[in-house]
């Protein structure tokens, strides 16, 4: 009996010490599992997966010839939504050391550690007079108590041993503003999404030797300074970005990789054509954003109606040699346009204003996943068919569009005649009534000089000159392939200007007012990652482009087929799962009988 | 163990209890995903997926399978079949595997017609296809191991006691605080740095993930880990129970 007890004491004392060895053995595999984190990506459109151009970079050991260091200050004491997004950052960057090595490394600092001096020096270092990272201020509740935290959401970047570069992850707040934690959630949310296009961008920007250069032409009433703000800051990471005249000097274009030319009021003269010309023909970046005709919209509001002068300056000519005709009409466009707000009159707004033209994106990847672009008055982009060269649309209009004839009278009434569904073209499904809004021409150019002479004393005197005939050689077709961009749209990157308090202009960081209000009504439109696309698909900077435009899938319902089917399926949904179980309820009743009747 | 196995099976099959678990529960996924005007509704979500059927269909499980499991054990000490089956000549945990995987296939068995959905949601994507396979099927899988969870829960409720009612309540509160209620904990910032913690022991945490169409290794080594860990617990339970 006692030994039977004993055994029976022993069996339970066992099976419990079992249970508690299960326990600390599991609570032991998910802490190493931690530290594992193998994944497998099921998603279709792998968005947790690192894109190939990451990869590929990554890898390349040119491309991190020093050690990278970057310094994380998001650690010590953080409310759990922050630690999972520190998490996150360090999943990603462990995910760049797999395929870099040890070439990048990482810290993550606690900035509120040390004496209070420390801390202070710290910060100021941190804040870099501005160009570093901004603080976020931030309260969360916690047991009832309020607690407010300094955070410093971002990463500064070392390499060769010196700071290149800082990443803002998270915004900071404005002086004085404090953000609850929920407010923060949702930039968390969008950081995520970013993470990797935002650290690799970081990371190519500081290791790169070189930035390119890109020049916006002047001395044709062309976009002045206070007009590219907003287009110059927002490229301004990636390249040199400079105004440059020509100024009658032939080495102008030597040093610029980019040239845009953003709406040329004026012409320009043969040899400034020619020095552009000898630009494209070395395999320089050419990015023309031309206004074909002009229209005086304060006129056109007053009256009711405008002309539109034709722009004669020169540069279209040299364009159709390269393959892009500009016409010098307009393109209406009755589905994809906006609102006219007429604000000083008594007149209602116009609801579809045709000229304000939002064009479509192409498969691209200048435009493929960028919102339409807002092109006011915009004009229709020939495409020729010429050898070597291969030219691709970027931004079309919608199949319900058309084109005025040239240079056409504009007038507020013109829609009234189309009544509320106008149709500006027969048959709106077809594909060709799309227009041409923008398009790139890529490969090598034959030079709009090659058999014609300038009449110049200069370039008379470099030919007659040996030497320098040999320095300033004439390139008569592309010595290296080209890109050529042509938009028929000059102000699509302008930025609208402000009165301040002392009645000076200054520039402001909205494109105009327009859109100021479209956008309020939460439609965005795509100018700016527009431009942005484009200046680093021409500058060959595709492979960041790629990560850019790398989107998540949206997975729409047909709206269509909801409304139709959606009863049909609301029942197939009930009946098929119900008529399933019946099926296998009679197949079990089945099996059981048989063997019953065995 | 097979001959046990299809014992239990056959007892939620050609009983009614069986039935009325699947088909509560298909009727009630229909009536939040295809019927009512909520933001469980497929058609009107504007997405062609499945992720409100995944965010549901836990909490579904969550009752209904603790109606299913705590009958397993619990029954068996009320009525006392549970020596008779101590003295054959199967080990306690072959007894204990053979309840707890019919009830997973029951589950699963529950599961499987809602792959209906899957279709309809195929066809009504613009355009049609849209929808994302893979994080679907993993979505899937992870649902199937929430609810495997839930199972093992179950059935350590059910082992604890012999009054089915205490087994029910205890095995909802358990799946309730495994599934949900760690995640809440953790969410409000009671226990400063240890909330991370307690958040990665919710089951909604690595569903969560799961869901998105990633399988970590600490997700599924979490699930499995619950399994496992409430399994031996009941074993432990069943052999204190011999006499």
């Amino acid at each position: 009996m006692t030994k039977k007890g004993s055994s029976k004491f022993t069996n339970r004392l066992f099976s419990w010490a079992f249970f508690w060895i299960v326990l600390l053995a599991i609570v032991f595999l998910n802490i190493i599992s931690n530290y594992v984190n193998y994944r497998i990506d099921m998603t279709q459109d792998g968005r947790y997966t690192l894109s190939e151009d990451t990869k590929k970079f990554l890898e390349n050991p040119k491309n991190l010839k020093n050690r990278l260091n970057v310094k994380i200050y998001l650690d010590g004491k953080l409310p759990s939504e922050l630690r999972t997004f520190r998490n996150a950052i360090e999943e990603k960057l462990n995910e760049f050391r797999e395929i870099a090595g040890d070439r990048i490394e990482y810290e993550f600092i606690d900035p509120n550690v040390g004496t209070e001096q420390e801390q202070y020096e710290l910060q100021q270092s941190l804040v870099a007079s501005g160009k570093g990272i901004f603080q976020l201020d931030m309260v969360y509740e916690s047991e009832g108590d309020q607690i407010k935290m300094e955070v410093w959401p971002g990463a500064v970047f070392e390499y060769g041993g010196a700071t290149v570069g800082y990443l803002q992850f998270l915004p900071g707040t404005p002086k004085g503003v404090t953000y609850q934690l929920s407010q923060v959630v949702e930039s968390i949310e969008n950081s995520l999404i970013n993470l990797e296009y935002n650290l690799i961008s970081s990371i190519r920007r500081a290791v790169k030797d070189k930035k390119q250069r890109i020049a916006f032409l002047q001395g044709h009433g062309e976009l002045d300074s206070d007009h590219t703000v907003l287009a110059r800051r927002s490229i301004g990471s990636n390249y040199n970005v400079t105004e440059i005249t020509i100024n009658d000097s032939i080495a102008a274009l030597n040093d610029v990789d980019g040239l845009i030319i953003a709406s040329p009021k004026t012409p320009f003269t043969d040899k400034e054509l020619y020095v552009i010309d000898q630009f494209v023909m070395r395999g320089g970046k050419l990015m023309c954003l031309l206004d074909a005709v002009e229209l005086n919209e304060d006129s056109l509001n007053a009256n009711g109606n405008a002309h539109t002068v034709r722009l004669e300056t020169g540069i279209d000519d040299m364009l159709f040699d390269y393959g892009l005709k500009l016409n010098d009409n307009l393109v209406v466009d009755a589905d994809n346009c906006m609102e006219k707000v007429l604000y000083y009159a008594n007149i209602p707004s116009i609801p579809k204003w045709f000229f304000y033209v939002l064009a479509e994106p192409t498969l691209h990847p200048i435009s493929k996943n960028v919102e339409r672009v807002s092109l006011k008055y915009t004009s229709e982009v020939e495409i020729l068919d010429l050898p070597g060269v291969t030219i691709t649309p970027i931004l079309t209009s919608s199949t319900n569009s058309n084109v005025t004839g040239y240079a056409p009278l504009v007038s507020l009434g013109m829609p009234m005649n189309y009544g509320d569904n106008p149709e500006l073209v027969p048959n709106l499904q077809d594909e060709s009534n799309k227009h041409v809004l923008a398009a790139i021409a890529e490969g090598t150019f034959l030079s709009r000089f090659r058999n014609r002479i300038i009449d110049d004393q200069y370039l008379t005197a470099i030919e007659s000159d040996p030497e320098l005939k040999r320095k300033y050689k004439k390139l008569n077709s592309s010595s290296k392939p080209g890109k050529i961009v042509l938009i028929g749209n000059g102000r699509f990157i302008s930025n609208s200007l402000r009165v301040n308090a002392q009645g000076q202009l200054f520039p402001s960081l909205q494109l105009d007012e327009d859109l100021y209000f479209y956008q309020g009504k939460s439609q965005l439109v795509g100018n700016k990652e527009f431009f942005e696309n484009l200046v680093d698909y021409t500058m060959d900077e595709g492979t960041i482009l790629n990560l850019r435009t790398r989107k998540v899938d949206i997975y729409a319902l047909d709206k269509y087929k909801v409304k139709n089917e959606g009863k049909f399926y609301k029942a197939i949904n009930i009946i098929i799962p119900v008529l399933l179980v019946g099926l296998f309820a009679a197949l079990m009743l089945f099996i059981r009988k048989r063997k019953y009747a065995k | 163990m097979r001959a046990l196995y299809f014992r239990e099976i056959k007892s939620f099959l050609s009983s009614i209890i069986g039935y009325i678990f699947i088909f509560i529960f298909l009727v009630a996924s229909w009536i939040f995903h295809w019927v009512i005007t909520y933001e469980t509704n497929l058609l009107q979500g504007n997405q062609a997926d499945l992720i409100p059927f995944f965010n549901l269909s836990p909490l579904i499980l969550l009752v209904l399978i603790p109606a299913i499991t705590m009958r397993s054990i619990a029954e068996e000490r009320r009525t006392g079949t549970i020596e008779l089956l101590f003295t054959r000549p199967i080990s306690d945990l072959k007894i204990l595997l053979a309840k707890y995987f019919a009830g997973v296939t029951l589950m699963v068995v529950a599961i499987l017609p809602t792959i209906v959905y899957y279709f309809s949601m195929y066809y009504l994507g613009d355009p049609v296809g849209i929808i994302d396979e893979g994080a679907t099927f993993t979505s899937y899988i992870g649902l199937i191991l929430v609810g495997s969870c839930f199972v093992a829960i179950g059935t350590f409720a059910s082992s604890l006691t012999s009054s089915q009612i205490v087994a029910f309540i205890i095995s909802m509160f358990l799946c309730w605080i495994f599934y949900d209620g760690f995640m809440l904990i953790g969410s409000y910032n009671l226990l400063g740095e240890f909330d991370f913690v307690v958040k990665y022991a919710s089951l909604s945490y690595h569903f969560d993930e799961i869901k998105k169409g990633i399988i970590v290794t600490n997700d599924i080594i979490y699930l499995i880990s619950i399994i496992v860990l409430f399994l031996t617990a009941s074993l432990a339970v069943i052999k204190t129970l011999k006499k």
